[in-house]
């Protein structure tokens, strides 16, 4: 019994239910930039988020995003972008290469919330590969839902919808004449 | 009546208080609807807790815009706008916006808060900034470590350019009704009532004999249990 108790005690002081906010840098942005642009390094372009832009954005982030000049890197229809989005408290950054109104590369750069980091794993991100968007701007793929993550993994497919409405605005402002 | 019988009521008597904060404050931790994180405590005791200190404001003037940052939030006068960890390097106003040098970045925002974009070095930013200003023409000139570099108010385009003896813009003293108000706003927007009710979970919002207390009481709920199931056991 006594030895019981020791076990307990000494179990109960192992248990941490705090974790603190380590920001988690898995891939510099310009690092991110460099590698999806091996040959060509474009400059920053910048979108503004306008018109019916705006509204379906709005659609698909379920409120308003935090600036109103989106900044991307195009390279004829290859395009990439940098966007940030808060999972639980603090935003995580994560960068998607778009080609063919199709997702070609997703990572997570920084990771700044307290859980949910399994995210930036492969297991989780190749899951995105060659996602497009359905009807009502939905997302094609089936992504699978991390335990205890459930937020940042939320956070992710709506920046992947978000990627994808925006490059197709890009590349439609870049057919018309 | 067992000693381990009498041990399980003492025990449950003794730890129920305890054991009544750890449930409680566990359920409302885990109703996200109430969105904790959202609100904030503003008691003053509570806050004692926390031992904050002092909320310095750090100022820069943008025309007729006072623009601050203190705790973790960014004023544009007395408006706290935006959540921002990084300290100022400097402000200025734009023919519309509002352009803010941080260590790493250009903020641009609204004369309402509105955030309009960041520059990075990534993103179109030369140089980690120093200082910030606006010349007679209207041009923007930065300060980076090594060299000045000049744009135009899209700051899409930038120039390095070998202009010298220029005398960049000082923080300001903040006006002291201004200055209170500020800190008044930060000191009360720092600690979210998710954190307190975490730290009460865990028992540290009273320091190390707290995190004890509750610990124990944990141990209590388990022998609880454990008693419970072996006493009703023995009488069946």
């Amino acid at each position: 019994m006594k030895n019981l108790v020791l076990t307990l005690v000494t179990l109960s002081f192992l248990v941490n239910p705090l974790s603190a906010h380590a920001k988690r840098v898995y891939l510099e942005p310009g690092d991110f930039l460099s590698q999806s642009f091996p040959k060509t390094s474009p400059d920053a372009n910048r979108l503004l988020i306008t018109g019916d832009l705006k509204t379906n954005l709005r659609k698909v982030l379920s409120g308003r995003y935090s600036k109103i000049r989106i900044p991307y890197w195009q390279s004829g229809n290859k395009t990439a972008w940098i966007l940030e989005r808060i999972g639980k408290e603090r935003p995580i950054t994560a960068g998607f290469v778009v080609e063919g109104n199709r997702i070609v590369s997703f990572k997570v750069l920084i990771f700044r919330e307290s859980r949910g980091w399994e995210i930036h794993n492969e297991f989780f991100t190749e899951q995105f590969d060659n996602a497009y968007l359905k009807d009502k701007q939905k997302l094609s793929n089936q992504v699978d839902n991390i335990t205890g993550a459930t937020m940042s993994v939320d956070a992710m497919k709506t920046l992947a919808r978000m990627a994808l409405l925006l490059h197709a605005e890009v590349i439609s402002k870049n057919s018309t004449p | 009546m067992s000693n381990l019988h009498k041990f399980h009521r003492y025990t449950g008597v003794g730890s129920a208080i305890l054991v009544l904060i750890l449930s409680i404050t566990g359920l409302l931790l885990n109703s996200t609807d109430l969105e904790l994180d959202q609100r904030f405590i503003s008691n003053s005791w509570l806050l004692k807790q926390y031992s904050l200190g002092e909320f310095p404001v750090q100022s820069y003037a943008a025309s007729d815009t006072i623009v601050s940052k203190s705790g973790r939030y960014l004023y544009l006068n007395n408006e706290a706008v935006s959540e921002m960890n990084e300290s100022l390097v400097g402000s200025i106003a734009l023919q519309q916006d509002i352009l803010i040098a941080l260590p790493n970045s250009l903020l641009l925002i609204s004369k309402e808060g509105e955030v309009i974009d960041q520059l990075f070095d990534y993103s179109g930013l030369p140089e980690r900034p120093q200082a910030l200003m606006v010349d007679t023409l209207g041009l923007v000139l930065l300060k980076g470590q090594n060299a000045v570099w000049q744009s135009d108010s899209n700051l899409s385009a930038w120039q390095q350019i070998s202009r010298k003896n220029i005398s960049w813009p000082d923080a300001i003293e903040t006006p002291s009704v201004l200055s209170k108000e500020i800190q008044r706003h930060a000191r009360t927007h720092e600690i979210s009532l998710e954190r307190m009710l975490l730290d009460l979970h865990s028992g540290r919002l009273f320091g190390k004999i707290g995190e004890t207390l509750m610990s124990l009481s944990a141990v209590a709920l388990i022998f609880l249990a454990l008693s419970g199931v072996y006493v009703w056991s023995r009488r069946q």
